[in-house]
């Protein structure tokens, strides 16, 4: 367009100049439109692909809520068979001691066998605090007369017991 | 020259072992070629060639005074000697053996003793009778007892079979361990002749132990036992000649016996060599005949009654035979304070009646005003049919073992409920539910509450201080009874509730508590269980006198520790709850 | 003519008990009885034949178990007559038992939450195998026994097991605070041989304080505090930096370990590390070698609530103004430690070495309801709080996992860096450490390390010992940790009193006891309550077959029959069969069992492992918390 605007009245210049500058806003107004019109685009796809995806996801949601009742019963279920694997630990710990306490007891007698053949006593005696070697002596001897007269005893326990009164009635008349 | 008449004469009223011992020599007589009858009582009119024999303890000292025999008859009697020296009825023997024309002893021992006191006699060897045999011999014979035991109750002997019951838990085991008092007919723990011989026949094991006073082996005992087959396990023992230890019978600890027989009973090797020597030796190795031909001998010499004989000395009259039969002694209590009638003798004081009636009325009124809240632990599982109900009250161990020794069980309860009367309730319990008192309100009461929840068609009752052999429940049901109970071993007595339920006796004595299985519509037509506070402590002995049929299952299944129980009405006025019962 | 009788009872008498008898030409006066060793009172008794003047002789001492000589002495010193009785039960009585039950006494009133049962107790003049006490609500407790009591052995100077004849039992009974119960109380009594013995019931009533709800109130308001006065730190944290809070620098198991762990995360996964600490002690050097940096507190203070919020405050500060990315606390008692770094925002790992139950660690640390019940609840949520609770056995993680989560509690073993000797001493090594020693080469050496206690049950092992000598005649307990205490004197005394010095030998503490590791056949740990007993590695790694307590731990490393033998803790006639079964075993199959052992737990055994795996989940919690 020719720019030369001088051969034109004045009144018709200005007014053409007045209407370029009003283009100019217009235009720039018409771009910000068409910009905000652009965004206005933007977000409403934006909006439409979020509101899908909530779609989506209350879709997923019954599903999401079955896999975590799943999971809470099967948390019941494994808690319930640790309960029951636990209970079973604990009969089998019970059963366990008992025997151990069986076969200790059997062990333990096997080695007071053992013990006896060797010529000792099982459960080793406290022996007095003796003082003398002559008092070990008196007191070996008399262990040993004391077992014969035990061995007697064993033979003639209810006749020794029912006749002491005898023989101390007879003690008391030699 | 025939010989002579022999009349072997048994006393009435005396032990049926000694009729079925006359009976034995009487049988050897005749095999021998000789005559002999037996006779009970009076001694029979005499033949011209009749001798006697008695067995002069007990013949007597029994025997009614009008009934003894006139000293001719004497000069032609033959004493047979059956006791031990050391024992009273030794003595007696000896007293009494001057005063009869001949004397024969089945015992090395005694007969050596009496030789020394300058008596004749002539040693008697029992052996072989097939009066006694069931078994026959065939030793593909099929038994169904494993280990078995035959001998009266008593403290020492009850410590011992208790020590057993873990050796024997797997094995099939009878016990029988009838009270020390006269017995008559067949019952669970008492056989006499036939029933014995068949019960033996069927042992594979017999356990001996002897009795308080003598050490000697229980020849005839023994005898019985290897005529048919059952091999003998028994404590060291006198007199065991002429049999060999080891090769005929096994002698061990007696605190091993238990041990012992579980081995034996696992090798069958050893076990068919034990039997099969012993029969052996019984038949071929004791000379029965050749007793009984110098028992006709001693006869033959006797029979012109001109033997010297000293009079009889003075014996003291045998008591009228009561109305009623004595019962024994020394049956333990199953309460640690409370033995019923013996305890009835101490006086009471008015303080302690009070108490006792305070003590009731606290009880009462825990009944009526203490919480009772149930919780649930386990599901129950449906199947064995058996409902296990625990009371645990102050003073009694936490039961949780004992939960554990169930449900390690060979057979599985469905519901094992459980009440704390008055104890702290456990946060986690292994049984299927618990049920809570915060005041201790009984155990009658508790056991009903309990029995709400049960829906089984057995109930098994418990006390929180027991222990449970793994094969309790499976035992007890096999015996197929309205109540199944067993023997209880307990550390201070051995055994308790060892003995069937008998009216006259749980008149006497509350000799039976817990540790029963009953079915459900025996305990419904009962009511359930006394609710009563002054029974405090007797409530399974309520139960217990009014059962009527029951099963004594007789292994050793449960153990309980010794009860401390805080003190009840029974220990402060034992009169008026005895009275109560009765 | 004098001459004397003593009439013999016919069967075995009790430890006190009366004799008769008569003498003849002399008067009482003149005659003394002797019983036991010990004078006898003498009194006059009318049952004598014509002549004679009867007597009745009480022992004055009690007598212990066995033969025992009666002897009759003239004026001058002459023997008139020399008896024997036997003391003791006879077969199918009851074993004589000469019991005391000091504590709880009868309706007594217990603060807290945990019962405390001693006593002394001998049956048969012996100490008991096995002590069981049964409270109710709490189930059946095996009392540690062999206590030594030397009261009991002034009273008892014959019998040689009274200086050992205490036992101990700490019960914890679930009673929430502010509630109050009453629980029976019995004991039981167990030896092999000799029966059993059971105590009369005894009630006693136990009281667990309630908190004070001042106290609630109290302790909310300075948790605000703390809050806000940690609002004025700037947080800023470096995530390889690690506070480390630890309870002591004095040489022990726990702390050694501890310092294994600081020089693996620092030297080998580049870790900044502060310490922490209440005690000092000479590890404080080797943290300045690290070039760690030690902080010294005060002791925590947990007596009330207010020194607790404190103290816990005082540390949240330093926690934050450390700078450290993450927390590591050590031990079960150093609660206030974690709470404080939690309440600082730091993720905490928290150590827990200790098998005991809370009430019962409570107890020993801080006596009967030591803890404000205010306090208690601090510690109870404090475990729940932390990020990780970490542990060294998984007896001890189940024990505690209830308290937190199954996803936070790990178990991380630890190793030894005896791991070098790859499970086999060689014979050489073995014979040279003998002669050094002074073992006989021919002798079985039966080896226990550790500071002798009672929890260690070394008295219990020299009574097994006592027991099977005479089977084993060749056998030579060494036990390694022997101090003056009590206890250390009781063992010797023990030791004396059976005649054991050459089977029995009691070696000081030492600092490095490795020798004795390679001399050794076998190894024997007998404690009552063990998590991961680090002497039960470092014989495996030595190839010594080991004999342990079934406690906790021991079966993740031992397994019976297979690696090793376990037995049922404090019970003498376990321990003893135990040692049967060791000694029964030939020796090519023990060292099949030290090889199956050392193979089994090579996995973990290298100490530098267990750095990796601290590094590894310190990094992870550090890391968390970022997001």
């Amino acid at each position: 367009m020719n720019d030369d605007l001088s051969d034109l009245p004045g009144p018709v210049r200005a007014e053409l100049t007045r209407l370029r500058a009003e283009r100019v806003v217009f235009v720039s107004e018409r771009e910000k439109l068409l910009a905000q019109l652009r965004e206005a685009d933007e977000s409403a796809r934006e909006l439409l692909a979020d509101r899908d995806r909530l779609a989506a996801q209350v879709a997923e949601l019954p599903e999401t809520v079955r896999s975590s009742e799943e999971q809470t019963a099967s948390i019941e279920a494994l808690r319930a068979e640790l309960a029951t694997a636990r209970q079973e630990r604990d009969a089998l710990r019970n059963e366990l001691t008992g025997t151990r306490a069986e076969r200790d007891a059997l062990r333990l007698r096997l080695l007071d066998a053992e013990v006896v053949l060797g010529g000792r006593e099982p459960s080793a005696p406290v022996a007095a605090a003796s003082t003398s070697g002559a008092d070990r002596i008196a007191a070996a001897e008399a262990r040993a007369a004391h077992l014969a007269r035990e061995l007697a005893a064993t033979r003639a326990t209810v006749s020794w017991r029912v006749t002491a009164p005898l023989r101390a009635v007879r003690r008391k008349s030699r | 020259m025939t010989s002579p008449d022999l009349c072997l004469v048994s006393a009435v009223g005396g032990s049926v072992f000694m009729e079925e011992l006359l009976e034995v020599v009487a049988d050897a007589v005749r095999r021998a070629g000789g005559r002999a009858r037996t006779a009970r009582g009076r001694f029979p009119e005499p033949g011209s060639d009749t001798v006697y024999v008695v067995v002069p303890h007990e013949y007597f000292y029994v025997t009614p005074v009008a009934d003894r025999p006139a000293p001719e008859l004497l000069r032609r009697t033959i004493a047979f000697c059956v006791e031990h020296p050391g024992t009273m009825t030794f003595d007696r023997t000896a007293a009494l053996v001057g005063s009869l024309a001949g004397a024969v002893d089945i015992n090395v021992d005694s007969t050596g003793e009496l030789r020394r006191r300058g008596v004749a006699v002539e040693h008697f060897q029992l052996g072989y009778t097939p009066l006694w045999d069931r078994w026959g011999g065939d030793p593909e014979a099929d038994r169904s007892v494993d280990v078995t035991y035959l001998g009266t109750a008593e403290r020492r002997r009850s410590l011992l079979l208790n020590g057993y019951s873990r050796d024997l838990d797997e094995l099939r085991v009878r016990l029988l361990t009838p009270p020390h008092e006269p017995m008559g007919p067949e019952r669970v723990d008492f056989l006499p002749g036939e029933a014995k011989f068949a019960h033996l026949a069927n042992s594979r094991f017999l356990i001996n132990l002897h009795r308080e006073q003598s050490k000697a082996l229980e020849w005839v005992r023994v005898l019985e036992a290897l005529t048919n087959g059952c091999v003998v396990l028994t404590e060291p023992s006198t007199d065991v000649e002429p049999l060999l230890p080891g090769k005929h019978l096994v002698v061990a600890s007696a605190t091993s016996l238990g041990a012992v027989a579980a081995a034996l009973a696992s090798d069958s090797g050893r076990e068919r060599d034990l039997r099969a020597a012993g029969y052996d030796f019984v038949r071929n190795g004791l000379d029965l005949p050749g007793s009984a031909q110098t028992l006709i001998s001693l006869a033959t010499s006797l029979v012109d009654g001109r033997a010297e004989v000293a009079p009889l000395p003075p014996l003291p009259e045998p008591a009228a035979s009561p109305t009623e039969k004595p019962l024994a002694v020394d049956t333990p209590s199953w309460d640690p304070r409370f033995a019923g009638v013996t305890s009835l003798d101490r006086s009471v004081s008015e303080a302690e009646v009070m108490a006792c009636a305070l003590a009731v009325e606290r009880t009462t009124f825990a009944q009526r005003a203490s919480g009772r809240d149930w919780q649930d632990h386990r599901p129950a599982m449906p199947g064995s049919g058996v409902d296990v109900l625990i009371v645990q009250r102050p003073g009694e161990p936490d039961p949780d073992g004992l939960v554990l020794d169930l449900l390690g069980g060979t057979v599985q309860p469905e519901r094992i409920l459980l009440c704390g009367d008055g104890t702290p309730a456990p946060t986690r319990s292994n049984a299927t539910a618990v049920l809570h008192h915060e005041m201790p309100l009984g155990r009658g009461v508790a056991r009903n509450s309990l029995l709400e929840r049960s829906a089984a068609d057995h109930v098994l009752v418990l006390d929180a201080g027991l222990r449970a052999s793994r094969h309790l429940v499976e035992r007890l049901l096999a015996a197929d009874a309205d109540v199944a109970h067993c023997p209880i071993g307990d550390p201070k007595s051995g055994l308790v509730a060892a003995l069937p339920p008998e009216r006259h006796r749980l008149a006497r004595i509350p000799y039976l508590g817990c540790g029963y299985l009953v079915r459900r519509p025996v305990l419904d037509k009962l009511g359930g269980w006394t609710a009563d506070p002054l029974l405090e402590g007797l409530e399974d002995h309520v139960f217990w006198r009014s059962t009527e049929s029951s099963v004594l299952v007789q292994q050793v299944l449960l153990q309980r520790q010794l009860p401390d129980p805080p003190v009840r009405p029974v220990d402060l006025h034992p009169q008026r709850v005895w009275a109560s019962i009765c | 003519m004098t001459s004397a009788f003593v009439e013999l009872p016919a069967r075995s008498v009790g430890h006190q008990f009366e004799l008769r008898g008569w003498v003849r030409g002399l008067a009482l006066a003149d005659v003394t009885v002797h019983i036991a060793g010990h004078v006898a009172n003498l009194r006059e008794h009318g049952d004598a034949p014509d002549g004679a003047t009867g007597w009745a002789a009480h022992t004055t001492k009690p007598a212990p178990n066995g033969v025992q000589s009666v002897s009759v002495i003239g004026p001058a010193g002459e023997l008139l007559a020399q008896e024997v009785v036997i003391v003791g039960s006879d077969e199918g009585d009851e074993p004589l038992a000469l019991v005391e039950l000091d504590g709880p006494a009868p309706d007594a009133e217990v603060t807290g939450d945990l019962v405390l049962v001693t006593g002394w107790a001998m049956l048969n003049s012996r100490a008991p195998s096995m002590v069981e006490v049964f409270v109710e609500g709490s189930g059946v407790t095996r009392a540690r026994t062999r206590l030594p009591r030397p009261d009991v052995g002034a009273a008892f100077p014959d019998f040689p097991d009274a200086v050992v004849s205490g036992f101990e039992a700490r019960v914890p009974v679930d009673l929430p605070p502010g509630t109050a119960r009453r629980v029976s109380v019995r004991v039981r009594l167990t030896t092999h041989g000799a029966g059993e013995w059971t105590s009369p019931t005894r009630f006693v009533t136990v009281r667990n304080p309630a908190g004070d709800a001042a106290d609630e109130l109290l302790a909310d308001q300075l948790e605000e505090q703390t809050a806000r006065l940690l609002e004025r730190v700037s947080d800023r944290r470096d995530p390889k930096h690690v506070l480390v809070l630890t309870h002591s620098l004095a040489i022990g198991g726990g702390q050694l370990w501890l310092q294994e762990l600081l020089t693996g995360l620092v030297k080998k996964h580049d870790w900044r590390a502060t310490v922490v600490t209440p005690v000092d002690g000479p590890l404080r050097d080797d943290c300045a070698a690290l070039g760690v940096p030690v902080h010294l507190t005060s002791h925590y203070r947990i007596g009330d609530i207010a020194s607790y919020e404190g103290h816990v405050s005082e540390l949240a500060l330093l926690a934050r103004a450390s700078g450290a990315g993450v927390a590591l606390v050590n031990t079960l008692g150093a609660f206030s430690a974690a709470d404080a770094t939690k309440r600082a925002g730091l993720p905490t790992a928290w150590v827990v070495h200790e098998s005991f139950e809370l009430p019962d660690f409570s107890y020993q640390n801080w006596g009967p309801a030591g803890l404000a019940p205010t306090v208690k609840q601090r510690w109870e949520r404090s475990l729940g709080a932390v990020d990780r609770l970490l542990f060294v056995a998984d007896a001890t993680r189940e024990m505690f996992v209830g308290h937190s989560t199954p996803q936070r509690c790990r178990t991380i073993r630890y190793g030894t860096p005896m791991v070098r000797f790859g499970g086999r001493i060689s014979e050489h090594r073995r014979r040279e450490a003998r002669e050094r020693l002074g073992v006989p080469q021919d002798a079985l050496l039966l080896l226990n390390v550790g500071v002798v206690e009672p929890r260690k049950g070394q008295a219990g092992l020299i009574a097994a010992a006592e027991r099977v000598r005479h089977v084993a005649p060749g056998l030579v307990v060494a036990i390694v940790g022997q101090h003056p205490t009590p206890y250390g004197l009781a063992l010797d005394d023990l030791v004396e009193r059976g005649g054991l010095e050459e089977s029995v030998r009691l070696v000081p503490i030492q600092r490095d006891p490795t020798p004795w590791f390679h001399a050794a056949d076998l190894f024997v740990n007998a404690s009552d309550i063990e998590s991961l007993p680090r002497s039960i590695l470092e014989a495996v790694c030595c190839g010594l077959p080991v004999l342990a307590s079934d406690v906790f731990g021991a079966r993740e490393m031992i397994e019976d029959g297979r690696t090793g033998w376990l037995f049922e803790p404090n019970n003498a006639d376990a321990l003893t069969v135990a040692l049967l079964r060791a000694l029964d075993t030939p020796a090519e199959r023990r060292r099949e069992f030290a090889d199956n052992a050392f193979a089994k737990l090579s996995d973990w055994l290298d100490p530098t492992g267990y750095a990796d795996e601290y590094s590894d989940v310190l990094s992870e919690i550090a890391n968390q918390g970022e997001r």
